[in-house]
């Protein structure tokens, strides 16, 4: 990317807790109450930079609202979304 | 013999206390809207006209009267007339704001450095990947 310039919105490295299906039960141990919605992203499956994203968005005990994804890697990341 | 309030016509009441103005049969209110009014003051001004509308004398005085108000049966809302365009509308924007923004600018690089004001440049607003929305871009120098 050209200097000077850099993305919004960029998904940061994030510590989640998941069950054996992979559904969050923490954020940075941080309890979740509920899982508002899910969805998946596939784009570029055409390439070898495939991007596939399990994306969460969840309520957390302390009133926040977060949207964290999981990659194909089995890494979590927290996004704006 | 004894006249009651309610049952005078509309129209009677109307010419003897001073009651807005009722066309065609329909409850009338109009605001005059100041140049270049829109958005926020628009919905505003809207919600005024229709407090008025609600508020009216005999829209109140006679339903309390005989009785209970009945409810709305109907709303409509219609412009009496319109501005001119929007590209022959003045500035909205004060005079002397730019060279205000200006001044701050510069004082703002100043302080914090060349690189120190961004601007979202958007990209894709669409993108279901949000990183790939927006950009943030060095805000451009003045040309001097």
């Amino acid at each position: 990317m050209t200097p000077g310039i850099r993305r919004l919105y960029a998904p940061r490295r994030v510590s989640v807790e998941a069950d054996s299906e992979g559904v969050p039960l923490a954020v940075e141990g941080v309890e979740v109450v509920a899982v508002r919605e899910e969805w998946l992203l596939e784009d570029r499956w055409w390439t070898l930079r495939r991007l596939w994203r399990h994306y969460f968005e969840l309520a957390l005990i302390d009133g926040r609202n977060q949207v964290v994804f999981r990659n194909s890697s089995g890494r979590w990341y927290w996004q704006r979304a | 013999m004894t006249t009651f309030l309610c049952d005078l016509p509309v129209a009677v009441l109307a010419d003897r206390i001073g009651l807005p103005e009722r066309e065609g049969g329909n409850l009338v209110e109009e605001i005059d809207l100041p140049e270049g009014t829109a958005g926020s003051q628009l919905e505003r001004a809207l919600e005024l006209l229709v407090d008025r509308l609600l508020a009216a004398p005999h829209a109140v005085l006679l339903p309390r009267l005989q009785g209970p108000p009945p409810p709305a049966a109907s709303l409509s809302l219609r412009a009496v007339g319109l501005g001119p365009r929007a590209v022959e509308q003045l500035e909205l924007s004060r005079p002397g704001e730019d060279s205000r923004l200006a001044a701050v600018r510069r004082e703002v690089r100043a302080a914090q450095g060349a690189d120190s004001l961004l601007k979202v440049l958007p990209v894709d607003a669409t993108s279901r990947v949000p990183e790939r929305r927006n950009l943030l871009t060095p805000f451009p120098q003045p040309s001097r």
